[in-house]
């Protein structure tokens, strides 16, 4: 086994050789010199209110110092390199971020841990596509050209809007479009009356609810225990029947009954963003083209088209050349990075990896260097 | 009365237009009349050459007007779609014009100049609102465009059109009065029929209306205008009675007196949680401590409320405190959460708002002393010492 200086050392050399030959991968953002940047290094210390005029800088930064995690700020200011409250806020892009923890609502360790198969990352991309076309595209309008996808490299994916107005909006706007996204919408009931119309209007969250609840079938009433409950299946049949949302009409103990199915719709159709990072208008957010220090996977740009396909495992993945040899301790599941594998079989052994793989499967806790000198 | 039309529940057919006269089959003085502080009015107040008010009396049925819209926090809408004076309709657009001159004018204490100024830009959205309900859609679309700033309204498929995007760039105008999640949002545009654009015009005039009164207030300088309008006196005289008894009565200079029953439901959660020994979460014991430093408690007292948390130390916990009260670090003493946030970060309690009249906590729990002090003022026996008392968690 190594020692903890060691084990860096091994893993900031892996790193080293990415950025050495992979610098081209990095990406350039825009306004560069309005930017903070900020650097986690080996050995834990944390540099921020870095400021770079032009890219090369920047990249000939990250090559020199081989930082593990790099950041850059969502924002561009007029003086990035200065104190917070100094640095004259310009606009930021407005952020979302899905992680597989908030996202799933699990509270499974292993996820926790940072260990996501495969099958995990495909639930989290098809929750990230449906965020991306229901909300982002379908309700705000946005397309291609006015958001940037982007694998994080760890849990989940991220979702950066680039284009005015978005960029300009402030907390409370910011807060607004969590909600739309996180929490949705629910009519609340009418203190006088006896005929209710749920919804004023026929878009928004109105037609969601409204689609939704029109398509609910035995199975989710089973899953509620309303399946021989006669008044949500009167309150299904009316949405069946009215032409749009503004045309439904229910009584009291049908509305009661909606309220029901509401819940579980909402339950399901919100996605779970990290309300904190969409909020905050000074966030550093991970830096597309470098390494996910706490993973080796890479945070990647990536279209639309590309998402479909998209396996972190395959298409995140460092190409090292080098190798480095591994006691493999608890892996959970096969991982399969640059076509090699290591599956919880090989628990127990010392096997020669690809050091991307190697550098998996040590930072996450699941092996660890077997006599590797820097 | 000017409009012979009932409300549409929606629009029909195409959106009236070249009709003869501005604004469709509704003559320029009629528009005026029923929104005085758009366009149409200030053609009729520059035809008029009533701008400054110069030498201006108030008479007893001016006064009447104005004080009517000074009033009430809650107007009625139907009270007040049917007050416009489309006989005179110059009445409308000096009441509005004595109304927005009284808060410049006025030597009343801030906070009673906001409550007013609230009171009358409530009001006159309020009718906004409800006269835009009979209105046709050309007229709505002209005062979105021209007196709220949306480029590109368009008219679609009997729907008034407006880009999801410029709705945004308006959102200083706005604020959370409107809610995202309510707002009928397709494609990036949103999509107003004749209900929906009513609503969302009224929560711009409210805006729109403080912006004005903002712009008034800047351009008379620092320290407020140097003259004063006669008619400003005899109109104080008689709308000082209806400011509330003063925040003096409710602890004065900012600080209220602390009745834990009171509390807003998010507040009462946080405390029943430190109570109990539990962990809240950061943003939680932030957002307590923040409502604490604003209703005037001490640090102490607020540290005493953490006190009882199973991860309780004093000195942490000072100095979180002594940071949000802005006595540390920025010096910026921080300000409690708004409803909407709390929601957000789910420590809200209950569904909708606990008080649909507030949407911050410590304007709930000011209502709710509010109450609490008029039913003792209406022959409760509980004195004064005992609703000073502070309760603890």
């Amino acid at each position: 086994m190594v020692t903890d200086m060691c084990r860096e050392e091994t893993l900031k050399s892996i790193l080293s050789e990415y950025y050495r030959y992979n610098y081209s991968k990095i990406y350039k953002p825009n306004s560069i010199d309005g930017r903070e940047f900020g650097f986690n290094f080996f050995g834990g210390s944390f540099k921020r209110h870095i400021g770079f005029k032009v890219f090369e800088e920047y990249v000939n930064y990250i090559q020199r110092m081989v930082p593990k995690d790099v950041y850059y700020s969502i924002a561009t200011y007029l003086e990035p390199t200065r104190p917070m409250n100094e640095k004259g806020w310009v606009n930021a892009e407005l952020p979302f971020d899905l992680d597989a923890e908030q996202l799933l609502k699990t509270s499974d360790e292993l996820i926790k841990s940072g260990w996501i198969s495969q099958s995990v990352y495909e639930q989290i991309k098809q929750r990230f596509l449906y965020l991306l076309e229901d909300f982002i595209e379908a309700d705000f309008g946005l397309d291609e050209k006015d958001y940037m996808l982007v694998f994080s490299g760890g849990r989940g994916y991220h979702i950066r809007v680039l284009v005015e107005p978005y960029i300009n909006l402030d907390q409370k706007l910011r807060r607004q479009i969590v909600e739309y996204v996180s929490i949705g919408y629910k009519p609340s009931e009418p203190i006088k009356a006896n005929v209710f119309q749920p919804f004023p209007h026929d878009y928004g969250w109105n037609r969601k609810l409204f689609e939704y609840i029109r398509v609910m079938g035995q199975s989710q009433l089973e899953e509620l225990g309303l399946s021989s409950d006669l008044t949500a299946k009167r309150v299904i049949s009316a949405f069946r029947k009215a032409k749009n949302p503004s045309s439904v009409r229910l009584n009291r103990s049908e509305f009661t009954s909606m309220q029901k199915l509401l819940d579980f719709v909402l339950g399901s159709y919100t996605v779970a963003v990290d309300e904190r990072v969409t909020v905050d208008i000074n966030r550093l957010l991970r830096a597309p083209g470098t390494v996910h220090g706490g993973s080796g996977l890479v945070c990647k740009a990536i279209t639309k088209n590309d998402l479909e396909g998209f396996d972190p495992f395959r298409h995140a993945s460092m190409e090292n050349v080098s190798r480095k040899r591994v006691h493999v301790k608890r892996v959970p599941f096969e991982v399969v990075i640059n076509d090699e594998s290591v599956s919880p079989e090989l628990n127990g052994k010392e096997v020669e990896l690809n050091s991307a793989l190697a550098y998996y499967v040590v930072v996450r806790g699941g092996g660890d260097f077997v006599d590797e000198a820097v | 009365m000017g409009c012979g039309c009932g409300k549409l529940s929606s629009w029909v057919g195409e959106p009236a237009g070249g009709r003869g006269g501005m604004g469709g089959g509704r003559g320029v003085e009629d528009l005026a009349a029923r929104y005085p502080y758009s366009h149409w009015g200030s053609k009729l107040i520059a035809e008029l050459g009533v701008e400054d008010l110069d030498g201006y009396t108030l008479d007893e049925g001016m006064l009447k007007r104005v004080l009517e819209r000074f009033s009430s926090d809650n107007p009625d809408p139907e009270r007040v779609e049917f007050s416009v004076d489309y006989l005179n309709p110059s009445n409308e657009v000096v009441a509005y014009l004595v109304g927005m001159g009284f808060l410049v004018y006025s030597r009343l204490p801030e906070y009673a100049k906001m409550r007013l100024g609230s009171r009358l830009f409530n009001w006159l959205s309020v009718r906004t609102g409800e006269l835009l309900k009979t209105e046709e859609p050309r007229i709505v679309s002209e005062l979105l465009s021209v007196d709220f700033s949306l480029p590109n309204v368009i008219w679609e498929d009997g729907k008034i059109v407006v880009g999801l995007t410029d709705f945004l760039r308006m959102s200083h105008m706005w604020e959370s009065r409107l809610r995202l999640v309510e707002l009928p949002i397709h494609r990036g545009k949103l999509i107003l029929d004749g209900k929906s654009a009513p609503l969302v015009a009224s929560q711009l005039c409210f805006s729109r209306l403080n912006q004005i009164l903002e712009e008034k207030l800047r351009l008379s300088g620092p320290g407020g205008p140097r003259t004063r309008p006669s008619w400003v006196d005899a109109l104080e005289a008689e709308v000082s009675k209806l400011v509330p008894r003063s925040w003096e009565e409710l602890g004065g200079e900012g600080v209220l007196p602390r009745v834990a029953e009171e509390y807003p439901p998010c507040m009462k959660e946080i405390m029943a949680q430190m109570a109990k020994g539990l962990e809240p979460p950061h943003f939680a014991r932030f957002a307590f401590a923040a409502f604490m430093r604003m209703i005037g408690a001490p640090k102490e007292e607020t540290l005493k409320a953490f006190s009882t948390t199973s991860d309780y130390k004093e000195n942490i916990a000072s100095y979180h405190i002594a940071h949000i009260y802005g006595e540390i670090g920025s010096h910026t003493a921080y300000t409690a959460p708004s409803c909407d946030t709390l929601k957000t970060a789910r420590l809200c309690p209950v569904e909708g708002y606990c008080n649909p009249k507030a949407k911050h906590p410590v304007t709930v729990y000011k209502i709710n002393l509010r109450k609490d002090i008029n039913s003792n003022r209406r022959g409760a026996t509980q004195s004064r010492e005992t609703l000073n008392t502070d309760t603890k968690p």
